[in-house]
């Protein structure tokens, strides 16, 4: 993302460098502690202390703000999914080909644009609040490619959910029909639904 | 439906309104005394996808601020640069582009178009850019929707959300997170809440104005999640009623509606705006009448659902369309007959073709009813939708009907070719109801069929007496009475149409018949378990319907029914008051006549007693010798006397016979009249049903019809002696009304 792309001359210009500057100061707090955080990562071979895992997700979690906007983004984004699936289904149902192939050319670039980054590997358990929304998105795209009939996009989106939340099933989540259930009882219906048993 | 109606009058309102705001937007900001066209088309994306008269009105009110029009800012900058010989820049590019656009959607350059797609052309390597994309897909889309090419269209709006949209919507929300969307650095980013404007009214109404006449369905995904926080959620770039959302939310909730087609949106929009030119058309029609201006509207309404029925694949879809083409077919026979100008206007959805429609949703009643469209509405919506156009087959059909039977031939009578139309009309839908009434679910016919049903026999009676000048033949007659007597079991409480059953049966020679023919049905009505129940529950008309009852209780009554007129009803009583008064003159007339035969019996009798006394036939027998006076003196006399007495006995006897007769005709009136009375002054009772499809008296008459076999279908009732015997007996005290 370049947030200095494709400026406009403003209308309201008084206020710009306020808010640039507030900006810029917000960046360079980001890249101090950024740098701060790799100056303790450069041990080296000298290090003394083994290095435990799991430091850098703890660094890494979202909060505040940012984690709110992520929220907003992947309750958004499910919701788009089950418009997208509507849509499908609905086209299906009318037997229009011509329309489905159309929409699929929209669909599965979208998902990878808008929907993988969300549920990238490494964000899987980066914060406890993001779990259900990341395999609620993970149910949804697995549902979307089981209609355009990607078995093999369904299988691995099951497998991702098996893998990541093994020890989560109990998690209530809600399922694409919207319907709430527990992880678990939701990938036994994801595999229902797709046939993917 | 009041609803609906008012939701897309003001979601209308709106769209017309929100353009005057948006179009505020950029004047205010850039109401400088430099301001020129490169501001104003560098946030084109503010206004471009306005309606016509509001883009054209925009830009006339930029001309006079910046002090030259845009075509000639276009005619003076570009060939100027291009004489330069030096090749425009990316920004010159996209301004050239936006204007010839611009100008094309007004009708001011009828090659815009063409020049903005070769002008837009010249950025294709730099789409790399989302504000040029942007316009590179609204300008393709346009031309999509220029050449009627659906798909087209399709494609470039899925790519602009694809590509322009969709990566733009994080950096927004981190944007507005910050408080940094109204900022200036923010870039085209910021614009996005009009991008999702913009699309939404490409979608909504640019796609009907062109009458785009293909398959956008795949578009209603991004309807739908426009819908989603998009349109209409950032009010400090475009106050909510400035935008569509009023208009797009209620064209989604549609899609997903019992009245969709299977979740359609290029259907949806094509019925959604039939629906406007329709209601255009109704106000013309109720307003004006049939005028060229009016008929014009409602041409331009039934081409509009032409061509959503073009876009309608379900039986679901089809069905919407036709209940409300239906309901203007009725509402255009309503107007001819309002004002007495003959229907000229070919409406090509037929209550035939709608009956066809109705058979096929009733035949997926207990089976695939769901694969008619119902799938994700259920089969309340499949029910609801299948009574619902029953009903508008029952409006147009009565419309049609009452329309054709009051045509008038040259010489002002009725038409015979017209009550030929209306008999015909009545009787299809007559048909049509047998063949689904007695459904005991209750789920084939709405309520208001079964008082339908009364309405149409009831119409075939009047046509086939009408017809031929009303000198109807024995056939017809016997037609007529035939249908009167069903009209009256499906709905027994519309009081003149016994009288009239009545009339029909005074002009066949059977008027005789009338209790024989009134009797089963007023029966039906005394026995009903479902009216008593209604009453005793004091249910809607209770009151009204009770005093029927009571009046079908007795023959007296009855006959009132069939034989009073209600206009004479003073007429009635005042014979009835004479009557009284007759018979107490009678009985004056027997009290004196008795007095005045005892009084001669008494002389008699003391004539005989002097004689006897005077002769003194009391001491030894002898022939009788009367000469006293005060006895008759000779026999002739006495014989007078005698024939004075046994005249008196018979004048006696006559009288106390006319007494007898009047005080039975008296004790007839006084128990019939006041029930007849009763069941006056409730024609309110008709109006309403014919008016109100869910008015609580049409439930009650469909499990009155359902509690008997029509006798219709029964053998013709036999007159028995018993009825013969009544009928005489009335007849009498009738004879003394008249």
């Amino acid at each position: 993302m370049t947030l200095s792309a494709e400026n406009y001359p403003d209308p309201k210009g008084p206020n710009t460098m306020k808010i640039r500057s507030r900006w810029m100061s917000g960046l360079l707090t980001v890249g101090l502690l950024t740098m701060t955080g790799c100056a303790f990562q450069n041990g080296g071979d000298a290090s003394y202390f083994d290095r435990q895992s799991g430091r850098d997700a703890v660094e890494s979690q979202l909060a505040g703000e940012a984690l709110a906007q992520r929220k907003y983004s992947m309750r958004r984004v499910r919701r788009d999914l089950s418009s997208f699936q509507t849509t499908l289904e609905q086209l299906q149902r009318h037997g229009k080909s011509a329309g489905i192939a159309r929409f699929e050319r929209f669909a599965r670039p979208y998902i990878e644009m808008r929907v993988d980054p969300l549920v990238k590997r490494d964000d899987a358990v980066s914060h406890p609040e993001l779990r259900p929304f990341h395999a609620e998105l993970l149910l949804s795209k697995a549902i979307l490619m089981h209609q355009m009939g990607d078995p093999q996009a369904v299988r691995s989106t099951i497998g991702r959910l098996e893998r990541e939340f093994a020890s989560m099933t109990s998690m209530l989540v809600l399922y694409p029909t919207g319907e709430a259930v527990t992880l678990g009882q939701g990938i036994t219906l994801l595999r229902m639904q797709t046939g993917a048993l | 439906m009041m609803h609906s109606l008012i939701d897309r009058t003001r979601a209308a309102r709106l769209l017309g309104a929100s353009m005057a705001v948006l179009f505020a937007l950029p004047l205010v900001a850039n109401a400088s005394p430099e301001a020129t066209w490169n501001d104003y088309l560098d946030h084109a994306y503010v206004y471009s996808a306005a309606d016509v008269d509001d883009l054209r009105s925009l830009l006339d009110r930029t001309t006079i601020v910046v002090g030259r029009s845009l075509s000639e800012y276009h005619a003076e900058t570009f060939p100027a640069l291009a004489a330069k010989k030096t090749s425009l820049s990316e920004s010159e590019l996209r301004r050239k582009a936006i204007s010839e656009l611009l100008l094309h959607r007004i009708g001011e350059r009828p090659s815009g178009l063409d020049d903005a797609l070769l002008t837009i052309g010249g950025l294709e390597n730099r789409l790399d850019r989302h504000e040029n994309r942007y316009w590179f897909h609204t300008i393709h889309a346009h031309q999509a929707l220029a050449t009627g090419d659906a798909e087209g269209f399709v494609d470039q709006i899925l790519s602009l959300w694809l590509e322009v949209v969709t990566p733009l919507e994080v950096p927004f929300e981190t944007y507005k997170t910050l408080a940094l969307t109204e900022n200036g650095n923010a870039g085209f980013v910021r614009t996005l809440p009009h991008l999702y404007e913009s699309i939404a009214r490409m979608i909504l109404v640019q796609s009907q104005t062109a009458a785009l006449d293909g398959d956008i369905d795949s578009l209603g995904a991004i309807a739908r999640v426009l819908t989603d926080e998009r349109v209409g959620a950032d009010p400090e770039a475009i106050p909510v009623d400035a935008t569509s959302k009023a208009f797009l939310d209620h064209i989604v909730a549609r899609l997903d509606a019992h009245e969709s087609d299977g979740g359609s949106l290029s259907y949806t929009l094509a019925l959604v705006g039939a629906e406007r030119a329709h209601q255009k058309a109704r106000h013309a029609l109720a307003e004006d009448g049939f005028t060229s201006e009016s008929e014009a509207y409602v041409r331009d309404a039934v081409a509009a659902y032409q061509r959503a029925m073009r876009n309608a694949n379900t039986l679901q879809g089809q069905v919407a369309i036709y209940s409300r083409a239906l309901r203007q077919v009725g509402e255009v026979f309503a107007t001819g007959e309002r004002t007495n100008a003959s229907v000229e206007i070919d409406i090509p959805f037929s209550i035939t073709r709608a009956l066809e429609l109705f058979d096929t949703l009733h035949a997926a009643k207990d089976g695939d009813w769901a694969r008619q469209g119902y799938v994700d509405q259920g089969r309340d919506a499949y029910l609801s939708a299948m009574q619902g156009l029953w009903s508008e087959i029952q409006e147009a059909s009565f419309n049609s009907a009452s329309y054709y039977m009051s045509q008038s031939d040259a010489a002002g009578d009725a038409d015979d070719e017209s009550i030929v139309h209306a008999i015909n009309t009545y009787s299809r839908y007559l048909h049509a109801f047998q063949r689904y009434e007695g459904d005991a679910s209750g789920e084939s016919l709405p309520d208001s069929a079964y008082y339908g049903a009364y309405m149409a026999a009831r119409g075939i009676g009047d046509g086939v007496l009408f017809f031929a000048g009303g000198d109807a033949s024995v056939d017809q007659l016997e037609e007529a009475i035939t249908q009167y007597t069903q009209a009256l079991e499906y709905f027994p409480f519309d009081r003149a149409l016994w009288s009239t059953l009545a009339v029909a049966l005074q002009r066949s020679g059977r008027e005789s018949d009338f209790l024989a023919v009134a009797k089963p049905v007023a029966d039906g009505v005394v026995r009903s378990r479902h009216l008593d129940r209604w009453i005793e529950n004091g249910s809607a008309w209770g009151n009204e319907l009770a005093s029927f009852r009571r009046a079908f209780e007795n023959d007296r009554s009855l006959v009132y029914f069939g034989f009073a007129d209600e206009g004479k009803l003073g007429e009635l009583e005042s014979e009835f008051a004479r009557l009284q008064q007759e018979r107490e003159n009678v009985t004056t007339s027997i009290a004196s006549t008795r007095d005045q035969r005892e009084s001669l019996n008494e002389r008699r009798r003391e004539a005989h007693r002097l004689a006897g006394a005077i002769s003194g036939e009391n001491d030894i027998p002898a022939p009788p010798s009367v000469t006293a006076s005060g006895i008759p003196a000779s026999a002739d006399e006495r014989k007078a006397q005698s024939g004075q007495i046994a005249q008196l006995g018979l004048d006696l006897a006559r009288m106390t016979s006319s007494h007898e007769r009047l005080e039975a005709k008296i004790s007839a009136i006084s128990q019939s009249l006041p029930v007849f009375k009763a069941t006056l002054g409730h024609e309110a009772l008709l109006h309403e049903l014919a008016a109100q499809r869910d008015h609580p008296v049409h439930g009650l008459l469909r499990r009155y019809v359902e509690e008997y076999a029509p006798t219709s279908k029964e053998a013709p009732p036999k007159v028995t002696s018993g009825s013969e015997a009544a009928w005489k007996n009335l007849q009498g005290f009738l004879g003394g009304l008249e």
